[in-house]
């Protein structure tokens, strides 16, 4: 894996562990002891209780990756001053914010500036998908300790693939590593 | 061919239906209807395991929340053998780019994306990188419950 790994990398890794977890719980309902569970336990409840936590682990991960391209998009397009239908905005943003790192989601609200997104009402949804994604990632990414307000309590790898193709589709341009 | 004028009278018009709000509540109606229509499907190729007593299957209310579509009531299916093994159909969430809604299969580790492509058709998403997809059958269910019960 390289040090900035794409989305699509990430995922096959995800795909990867998952197969191997369903090996790994195939093995452990013939010899429990193996995994250090006793003969007793529930195999298949503490397996399906590992996948979900991979599952968490890799939301966050992914949705990272995301933030990490729109990100290195941002900065560089304020170094190039290209597009500058987002460059334009992207700078006035700097500017406001004296240098200080912007919040995820007001690079997000430059992208509903482009062209397309006037005309095009999904692109709006989409990108409110990313956002509720991104609360997603905070809850986890912060331990869980609140009640998840993403508005998407389904939000799972895939999902976040779902919406990453979405996001690729309605806006051609947009920066996913 | 059409004129200008015919041209600009379809434009108009499919303008005037894009610009048509969305019936969400028939979207939750028909939504919930094909989740039940899967379930039935799935309980009519596992008639004969049933007879034999070779899988139990039953349903659980469950509770989805969804933008635009609210809060709505379904079911979960969930299929028993007398090992104890369990399978659960899962409903995930009807608004899916490139899809009409998305049901999983799980069991233990595993967990399978059924995706809803078109009404009564359903696509297995085998593996996301790269993409490989296989319409739900009657073989290809077999098949996908052999390998997650095996």
């Amino acid at each position: 894996m390289t040090e900035f790994p794409s989305l699509s990398d990430l995922f096959a890794e995800y795909e990867f562990l998952c197969r191997a977890l369903v090996v790994a719980g195939i093995e452990a309902r013939d010899n429990p002891t193996r995994v250090e569970l006793k003969v007793a336990d529930d195999v298949e409840q503490r397996f399906s209780a590992a996948r979900q936590e991979l599952d968490h682990a890799f939301t966050l991960t992914l949705v990272a990756s995301v933030e990490a391209a729109v990100r290195w998009h941002y900065e560089d397009s304020l170094d190039l001053g290209k597009p500058s239908w987002f460059a334009v905005p992207a700078n006035a943003l700097h500017k406001r914010l004296e240098d200080r790192p912007p919040r995820f989601e007001d690079i997000l609200d430059l992208w509903k500036m482009t062209p397309d997104a006037r005309r095009d009402k999904d692109i709006g949804r989409a990108i409110g998908k990313l956002k509720q994604l991104y609360k997603r990632r905070h809850w986890l990414a912060h331990g869980r300790y609140w009640n998840d307000h993403s508005g998407f309590l389904t939000a799972d790898p895939y999902a976040v693939m779902n919406v990453a193709d979405e996001l690729r589709d309605a806006i051609p341009e947009f920066p996913i590593h | 061919m059409a004129t200008e004028m015919e041209s600009l009278l379809e434009m108009l018009r499919s303008g005037q239906k894009a610009d048509k709000p969305v019936d969400w509540e028939l979207v939750r109606k028909e939504w919930v209807q094909a989740i039940d229509d899967l379930y039935a499907q799935v309980k009519d190729w596992l008639k004969p395991a049933i007879q034999d007593g070779l899988v139990q299957v039953q349903e659980e209310g469950l509770t989805i929340t969804e933008d635009d579509l609210g809060e709505y009531d379904t079911h979960a299916l969930r299929i028993t053998t007398p090992a104890g093994r369990l399978v659960n159909f899962v409903p995930k969430y009807r608004l899916v780019y490139g899809g009409l809604g998305r049901v999983d299969m799980e069991s233990g580790a595993a967990k399978q994306v059924l995706m809803r492509k078109q009404p009564g058709e359903w696509d297995i998403l085998l593996q996301q990188v790269p993409r490989r997809e296989e319409r739900l059958t009657e073989e290809s269910f077999a098949r996908l419950l052999k390998a997650v019960l095996a």
